[in-house]
């Protein structure tokens, strides 16, 4: 008897790790001190700025790298970075760029013309031994630069084909990061696993799925940095990342579903910020496959559609109605095309004349491509695709929702494979360009790649959209894209739904940090409060 | 497992008079007729059709017992029509694993010797992936939707079949009355539809019934970890994914369809170990 | 017995081949170009050609399985597509240690329990405990895993979810924290990561427990039935000095079967697990590979997974040909 109630050390050793495991606040984390932590929704594939298209690895990689011209504090306007000043020639094709003396890399190196022209020499050279491999996601955003050469050692010179309007955006974006050339060098293709630039954060290590560490680097040109280390830490449910947030294990958390947010905005210690994405969510309808081919039934499809009620359902009312593709936050955006209208009785109507002229019979049936994962622009996607399933199952539609991952969704979209297909865009560069062309224009119409993924083309669309790449003025650019937006109205090849605000909720002693209309996350300005 | 013991003289109690010493038949076969109800009668039983839509993440009440999802959908309509798709994606793609795996492992015990070591060496390599990576790349060829779940689901499940009907056939081969039978010439088409068949029919029911909880637990992970059919349709596995990202406000839409497969699947491994336990001191199958 | 093990050992190296072979060529024909997948939305139609070609993948496919080959003889892994610079051995070791540790967890809890519950279960056959325990079983195996897991997250609002350890905290040398912790006598760390540890390995462990709850049960009331035992009870040996001497022995080597396969099962099946808690192990990893159409980190959990398969089917095969004597002679069907 006596012996069956003893303990066993064993037994009592588990007995007291199972308590202090399972009680609640016990063995508080030893976190050093003056940490930011940043929760996201996942890892970076490559932190190297030329290799790499992924949001969160762009997060890191503008923290730690540093373009030539930098955004304001506050607004879509470009300022002084690494280089001090620049001039354009008369004819728009020579950009001279003045570096700023003594900047250093994190690992010494001095920022010079060499090491700028080495950066460029990278993208552009399609033998650079210091390129590693062919993937350079923004490869046509520089094709314009015929050349780059270095005047002295703190001038830079560039020679573009032709004048190009969206040139300086393109040296502001976190692709043109200048990189340090002796780490490129000594790392090979680890230097995505090493990113050594100039920036007010210095890259310390890299624990792929758990976190990324950087430290701030004493030695900046600028104001130091706020925050000693930064945490990237990926959690990939969206409701996990509230309750670490709701906790204090972490400080900022970004991507988070909308309703979630608004549970948020009540809860005690967490502030939420907003700001107006540069973006757009938009359904594609394949025009070159029947019945998607006849405008009516594309106008059919827009009627039918309440963009209200879906962004309430959707994005829990947190989203701006789309009227076209160019958000009303970037200039060029068409002021004069006709609000999108919600009218059932005009959708049934159209598509049951367009039903007689084509000779098919109702209901309709379409395939709607919808991607698994969450995006920027489309937070939601399945409650997107199933609203508008619903909305067009009521005038005469048959839809059936295909889910693909990520890479399928859009390789079989750019293959034209779908009918109806959610989509989306975040901009690149602040540039009507970025939107209408990339997305509309005839020349991106290509099975390995191209993103109009509506296979339209319409010559006079087309023309505009040219003229306004090479003008210079931005008024008459403004003017092209204006048009061009309104003959794309008429033809609907495209039904714009949403522009999506950036939103992150954070924990109320950070302080300094402000989203930036750009939605780049620049964590030098941020502060930890005790 | 139930290798039953074929020689067993003894004769074996009617099968009516030990039912009721076995409650699992009971309590899962009730649990499983519940849902097969459900999936059948789903438009009369549910309070409200399977589309209509009310308000966002409302909580329980009257109007919505288990409250309404982030479609604005009514959770407990969602959850009693679900049960048609989890029952028929089951039913189906254990149907094809019984047929696949059977004839294999049929095969296999039959002819023997070279034969039978190629089947059971593709049964290993089948065995030595873990089922959820062979559904994947299944998927990914067949371009997801729910045929391809079916198919994947199926795939998982044939090896179990196919190697316990093979161990059986070892046993069965050496049986007298099946020695005379092929003393006696029958054909390997008597044999297997008149002779093996019958034997093994017992078998076969216990493990489909058990792969059926296998199958909706299968299919319910595949929808849970995003590659699924039309996410619109009703699923369990999907409702539970679509829940998970709003615990936060209503948890309501994951308990309820995350309640329904335990159930489900209770009322599988409840059914097929009682029928398990019926059949097993019988020589032969009912 | 040699003869048979290396028999075994042949059948062994021969299924990982063709095992891993499968999953070369399922790959391929997937209908995805992955140089356009790592490319996103910005592919550039002419860099995709280069790519594909200097990746090799432009060439027939067997010429690509033997390329493959060669790289394995060479002790090489090779280096993933989607995540360029990672070298596979290296992050293969990482998640390859985290899913260990959790199942080494899930395990720890899953069998003393289970053999604990198994043999109460036996002791009172047919009565309440017997029934308590094994409906908890049955329940054990039919509640779904990621199912659990949200319940638990619910039911413990307090313990952390989602990461390893708290972010931030001094990096370790090993992958596995709780252990080295443990080991180093760091024991404010080891609760900490004990914290990070205890949901998922608890969700992981259900099945294994009910199962080997189960295995128990059964396995010790084949023994206690056997007349010998029976003559020892009616001599007057206590219950607990017969389950103790006598049936614990006897049942062991089947709780050790099971516990061996479920192993195996935990270590290439916790996909499920990891993808909820967010683990960073094979699981997770191996999912991962698949959606970003990784072919080489795709290629190399294959060859773990059927490695971990083979070796684990092998050792149990040897240990019983050692521990049980009947084994010894003529396990040759």
């Amino acid at each position: 008897m006596n012996r069956a109630l003893r303990f066993s050390p064993a037994f009592s050793i588990s007995c007291v790790l199972f308590t202090l495991v399972f009680l609640p606040g016990c063995g508080g984390p030893a976190v050093p001190s003056d940490t930011l932590i940043y929760g996201r929704g996942g890892d970076a594939n490559d932190l190297d700025p030329i290799h790499t298209d992924i949001g969160e690895s762009v997060k890191v990689i503008v923290n730690i790298f540093e373009p030539l011209v930098a955004y304001d504090k506050e607004t879509l306007d470009l300022v002084p970075g690494v280089a001090e000043s620049w001039e354009t020639s008369e004819d728009g094709r020579e950009w001279t760029f003045k570096l700023r003396p003594g900047v250093k890399f994190h690992d010494e190196t001095p920022l010079n013309a060499d090491a700028v022209v080495f950066t460029f020499q990278r993208i552009l050279d399609p033998d650079s031994p210091y390129a590693f491999g062919n993937v350079i996601p923004y490869f046509s955003n520089y094709s314009q630069i015929e050349k780059v050469e270095a005047v002295d050692d703190l001038t830079v010179k560039f020679t573009l084909k032709q004048p190009q309007a969206t040139f300086l955006p393109t040296i502001a974006m976190f692709s043109s990061g200048i990189v340090s050339p002796t780490a490129v060098k000594k790392y090979g293709t680890e230097f995505s696993r090493n990113p050594v630039g100039s920036g007010p954060f210095k890259f310390e290590y890299w624990r792929p799925k758990q976190e990324i560490l950087l430290s701030r680097f004493e030695d900046y040109w600028g104001d130091k940095a706020g925050v000693e280390r930064v945490v990237f830490v990926p959690s990939q449910e969206s409701s996990i990342r509230v309750i670490q947030l709701k906790r204090g294990e972490i400080h900022i958390a970004d991507n988070l579903p909308p309703s979630d947010m608004d549970s948020l905005e009540g809860a005690e210690g967490v502030v939420v910020q907003s700001t107006p994405g540069i973006n757009i969510g938009y359904l594609t309808m394949q025009t070159q496959k029947p019945p998607l081919d006849q405008v009516k039934v594309r106008q059919a499809v827009s009627h039918a559609i309440d963009l209200d009620r879906l962004i309430d359902v959707a994005y829990s009312g947190h989203a701006q109605k789309a009227k076209t593709m160019v958000p009303p936050t970037l200039w060029g955006h068409g002021e004069n095309v006709p609000e999108h209208q919600y009218d059932v009785e005009k959708a049934k109507a159209l598509l049951k004349e367009a039903a007689k002229e084509g000779g098919f019979e109702l209901p309709v049936k379409l395939q709607l491509f919808v991607m698994d994962s969450p995006r920027p622009y489309m937070q939601q996607p399945r409650q997107t695709a199933i609203y508008i399933k619903d909305a067009l199952e009521k005038v005469g539609f048959e839809i059936e929702i295909i889910t693909n991952d990520i890479g399928q969704h859009f390789q079989r979209m750019t293959r034209g494979e779908h009918q109806l297909g959610l989509s989306g865009w975040s901009a690149d560069i602040a540039d009507p360009h970025n939107f209408l062309h990339t997305l509309l224009h005839s020349d991106n119409i290509n099975k390995s790649g191209g993103n109009n993924l509506s296979q339209y083309k319409n010559e006079k669309v087309d023309e505009l959209l040219d003229k306004a790449q090479f003008e210079l003025d931005k008024g008459k650019r403004a003017q092209y894209y204006e048009e061009a937006q309104e003959l794309i109205y008429e033809d609907v090849p495209v039904l714009p739904l949403v522009h999506v605000p950036v939103r992150i909720a954070e924990r109320d002693n950070v302080k300094g940090y402000k989203l930036h209309p750009s939605s780049q996350v620049r964590l030098k300005s941020a502060r930890l409060e005790e | 497992m139930s290798s039953a013991s074929l020689d067993n003289v003894r004769p074996a109690p009617p099968i009516s008079s030990k039912l009721w010493r076995v409650p699992g038949v009971w309590v899962g076969g009730g649990l499983v007729f519940l849902f097969v109800f459900a999936a059948i009668f789903a438009n009369a039983v549910s309070p409200y059709s399977v589309d209509a839509r009310f308000g966002k993440n409302l909580p329980p009440s009257w109007q919505h017992w288990l409250g309404t999802d982030s479609n604005e959908k009514d959770v407990l309509t969602r959850v009693i029509h679900g049960s048609r798709l989890s029952l028929v994606a089951s039913i189906t793609s254990i149907s094809c694993a019984v047929i696949i795996g059977v004839s294999l492992g049929m095969l296999a015990g039959y002819k023997g010797g070279r034969t039978d070591m190629l089947i059971m060496r593709l049964i290993d390599i089948w065995l030595s992936f873990p089922s959820l990576l062979i559904a994947f790349l299944v998927i990914a060829a067949l371009s997801p939707g729910w045929i391809a779940v079916i198919l994947a689901v199926a795939l998982i499940n044939v090896p179990v079949f196919t190697r316990q009907i093979r161990a059986e056939m070892l046993s069965l081969k050496h049986a007298g009355y099946v020695e005379s039978s092929i003393a006696a010439g029958a054909t390997p088409f008597y044999l297997v539809l008149f002779v093996f068949l019958p034997a093994v029919t017992g078998t076969i029911w216990v493990l489909a019934t058990l792969g059926l909880g296998h199958a909706i637990l299968e299919v319910a992970a595949l929808s849970f970890l995003g590659i699924a059919g039309d996410p619109s349709h009703a699923e369990w596995g999907s409702m539970l994914v679509e829940a998970k990202e709003h615990l936060a406000i209503t948890i309501w839409p994951a308990i309820a369809p995350g309640v329904a497969i335990s159930l489900t699947i209770l009322g599988f491994n409840l059914f097929g170990d009682g029928l398990r336990e019926l059949l097993n001191r019988r020589t032969r199958s009912f | 017995m040699w003869g048979v093990l290396l028999k075994r050992l042949v059948q062994a190296v021969a299924t990982m081949v063709i095992a891993v072979l499968v999953v070369f060529l399922a790959l391929r024909i997937l209908p995805v170009n992955p140089v356009m997948a790592r490319f996103g939305q910005h592919a550039v139609p002419e860099k995709i050609e280069l790519e594909m070609e200097r990746m090799g993948w432009n060439k027939p496919v067997w010429q690509q399985a033997l390329a493959f080959g060669n790289q394995l003889l060479h002790g090489d892994l090779g280096e993933s597509f989607a995540r360029p610079g990672e070298r596979i051995s290296v992050r293969l070791g990482e998640a390859l240690s985290a899913t260990l540790e959790l199942t080494l967890a899930a395990m720890l809890i899953a069998v003393p329990l289970g053999i604990f519950v198994g043999t109460v279960a036996a002791i009172w056959r047919n009565s309440w405990p017997d029934w308590i325990s094994m409906a908890v079983a049955l329940l054990g195996v039919s509640v779904p895993v990621f199912f659990l897991a949200i319940c638990l997250i619910l039911a413990f609002p307090s313990m952390p979810t989602g990461l390893r350890k708290p972010p931030g905290t001094p990096d370790f040398h090993t992958g596995f924290y709780f252990f080295e912790s443990l080991v180093t006598g760091n024991f404010r760390m080891a609760v900490v990561c004990g914290r990070h540890l205890a949901l998922p390995a608890l969700a992981l462990s259900t099945i294994p427990l009910a199962v080997i709850s189960r295995v128990t049960r059964n396995a010790m009331l084949e023994v206690l039935d056997a007349d010998y035992l029976r003559t020892a009870r009616a001599k007057g040996a206590g219950i607990l000095r017969v389950i103790a001497r006598h049936a614990m022995p006897n049942a062991s080597l089947s709780v050790l079967n099971i516990v061996g396969f479920q192993l195996g099962v935990l270590l290439s099946g916790a996909i499920l697990t990891e993808k909820v808690f967010n683990w960073p192990g094979l699981g997770n990893y191996v999912v991962d590979g698949i959606r970003d159409y990784d072919y080489a980190v795709v290629q190399a959990c294959a060859l773990v997974t059927a490695g971990i398969f083979v070796v684990l089917n092998l050792t149990l095969d040897i240990l019983f040909l050692l521990l049980d004597p009947r084994l010894r002679e003529g396990r040759q069907s």
